[in-house]
């Protein structure tokens, strides 16, 4: 729901310039309009955030464990001491691979896999989670960068837009279309570029669930050939 | 030919009586997608209202009622044909429903406006609207029928509430975000799973006492990975299943020792569960891996996924 609220802060903006004229002689109550719609930890929303760098609606959690898709054996070597099985984990967890193809590639593996068959199939399931969880962290990290970004942008927005309504006050007019934000080019392209990332935080938070999604998909292929 | 005919015998005995049909609520596709227990297929997808949550099937298996949360109504369909009869008014954002043994009454957790409406299926009007916690949540009716119980997601409580009067009995804190209730076959246990308490608190129906709090230390899990969902319970009482949403896993639980038998890998985000009325299949849904789990009850085994549509939720068995 935050990535929703962060678009409603948005929207929010959007109806302020709709509502200039209301603002005409009150630049005070402008800023405090402004300051209102970027009070709210921009990107905040819903039930009190555990983590103030985390945007997203999806719990932040950990690495993916072992046990949550795995009911297979455990590995008793390093899986990049297995050549060929560390190659396979490397295709296998490696997006530009089809899902679609996997099972394919883990079968031709089985097949040539010789008597330690299950145990080699371990060391590619070891590989894959341990590399999909090594993106998956990496992607955490940029979205908790991308939200302290956020953040800092808001907080100067509400500063420019602060600024903006003191040097208004008593000067002009401000009801012609656009001449608060033409008076200050700044205001207008951080509350643009706010926007747009605003708009894309539902795509971001989805990426580490699709890592999951994939890591389990992976996981059970591999155990059928078990 | 002696030995044919036993082994015809056998194939015969070991074939199950009935098929029941399995409905699954598919929370993200707006569909429900109908299984065939005997052949543990898919036969029919069906398409139904926004956002289809709680899903139940009434007594004489004729009518499916589902939760459309998305559009405030409970939609009934005929289970014959699989049409759509009606959408009774329900309250805002519906989303799990218990059912008297007569089927004539649904009782309503409406997550928006903090209460339960208790409706008449039959004349389609809503008998009562009984003020509970914030986020109401999952709903059990005690198997005598005189107590109807509600957990609210965001007040941490399960509120004991006469069935008759719609006076609030009482209030069991539990831990964090109780999401289902589920009461055992004789009446005298409540169960009720917590979500990011990580928790299932048995409480005693008679003095509203936490009788055990369950943990869920499966080995090889982190504890925010353990998030205790849907339920359900053996007709003797024994056995509790236990959906652990994100740890991909169904809790087989002793009811008498609370000791856990084993934790069944399944699909991925496993949210609530179905027996059939044999007992011998329990049907998972789960959100993430868009698929149905089955599990054979006997051998406590995971023997098939059914693809399903996106973001299967709710899941329900005929009862007959």
């Amino acid at each position: 729901m935050r990535g929703f609220r962060a678009h409603k802060v948005a929207l929010m903006l959007r109806s302020l310039r709709s509502r200039r004229l209301e603002a005409r002689g009150r630049p005070t109550r402008l800023s405090a309009l402004l300051l209102l719609a970027f009070a709210t930890p921009a990107l905040a929303g819903g039930p009190p955030p555990a983590d103030e760098d985390w945007p997203c609606p999806q719990r932040r959690a950990g690495a993916i464990s072992r046990a949550a898709i795995w009911a297979g054996p455990a590995a008793e070597s390093r899986w990049d001491d297995d050549r060929e099985a560390a190659a396979l984990a490397r295709k296998l967890a490696s997006r530009r691979t089809p899902l679609d193809e996997a099972d394919a590639l883990i079968e031709a593996f089985a097949k040539q896999a010789g008597a330690d068959k299950d145990k080699r199939l371990t060391l590619v399931f070891e590989g894959t989670l341990d590399l999909i969880n090594g993106e998956r962290d990496k992607v955490m990290s940029a979205i908790a960068r991308y939200a302290r970004g956020q953040k800092a942008l808001a907080a100067k927005v509400r500063e420019d837009a602060e600024k903006a309504a003191d040097a208004q006050e008593g000067q002009g007019d401000i009801t012609a279309p656009d001449a608060l934000e033409q008076a200050h080019p700044d205001l207008k392209w951080d509350k643009r570029i706010f926007d747009d990332r605003a708009q894309t935080l539902t795509y971001v938070c989805e990426s580490p669930v699709l890592l999951e999604k994939r890591a389990f998909a992976l996981a059970r292929v591999l155990q059928e050939k078990l | 030919m002696k030995a044919f005919r036993l082994a015809l015998v056998a194939c015969v005995v070991a074939s199950p009586a009935s098929a029941y049909r399995i409905y699954v609520t598919n929370e993200k596709a707006n569909t429900i997608t109908v299984i065939d227990s005997d052949t543990l297929t898919v036969t029919q997808t069906v398409k139904a209202g926004r956002r289809p949550r709680g899903v139940r099937v009434s007594p004489d298996g004729k009518l499916l009622y589902v939760c459309a949360s998305d559009e405030d109504g409970i939609q009934v369909f005929d289970t014959a044909t699989m049409k759509l009869l009606r959408t009774l008014e329900s309250g805002p954002d519906p989303e799990q429903f218990a059912m008297n043994a007569a089927g004539d009454l649904l009782y309503i957790a409406n997550e928006d406006n903090a209460q339960v409406t208790v409706l008449d299926v039959v004349k389609n009007q809503v008998v009562a609207n009984v003020p509970v916690g914030v986020e109401p949540e999952g709903m059990a009716l005690s198997p005598d029928g005189s107590v109807l119980v509600n957990t609210s997601e965001t007040t941490n409580m399960a509120h004991f509430i006469d069935a008759k009067t719609f006076r609030r009995i009482d209030n069991v804190l539990v831990d964090k975000r109780p999401r289902y209730a589920v009461f055992t076959p004789d009446g005298s246990r409540l169960w009720v799973s917590s979500e990011v308490g990580g928790t299932v608190s048995v409480i005693s129906a008679k003095n509203r006492e936490i009788v055990k709090k369950i943990r869920f230390d499966a080995p090889g899990l982190t504890p925010e990975e353990v998030q205790p969902v849907g339920m359900r319970m053996t007709r003797d009482g024994k056995t509790v299943f236990v959906a652990l949403g994100p740890a991909n896993r169904v809790a087989v639980v002793d009811a008498e020792t609370f000791e856990i038998r084993k934790y069944i890998l399944v699909g991925q985000r496993v949210w609530h569960l179905a027996l059939t009325p044999d007992e011998r299949y329990l049907f998972t849904a789960n959100g993430n891996s868009n698929d149905v789990t089955v599990i054979d009850v006997a051998a406590l085994k995971a023997i098939k996924s059914i693809p399903a549509g996106a973001a299967p939720l709710g899941v329900a068995s005929s009862p007959n």
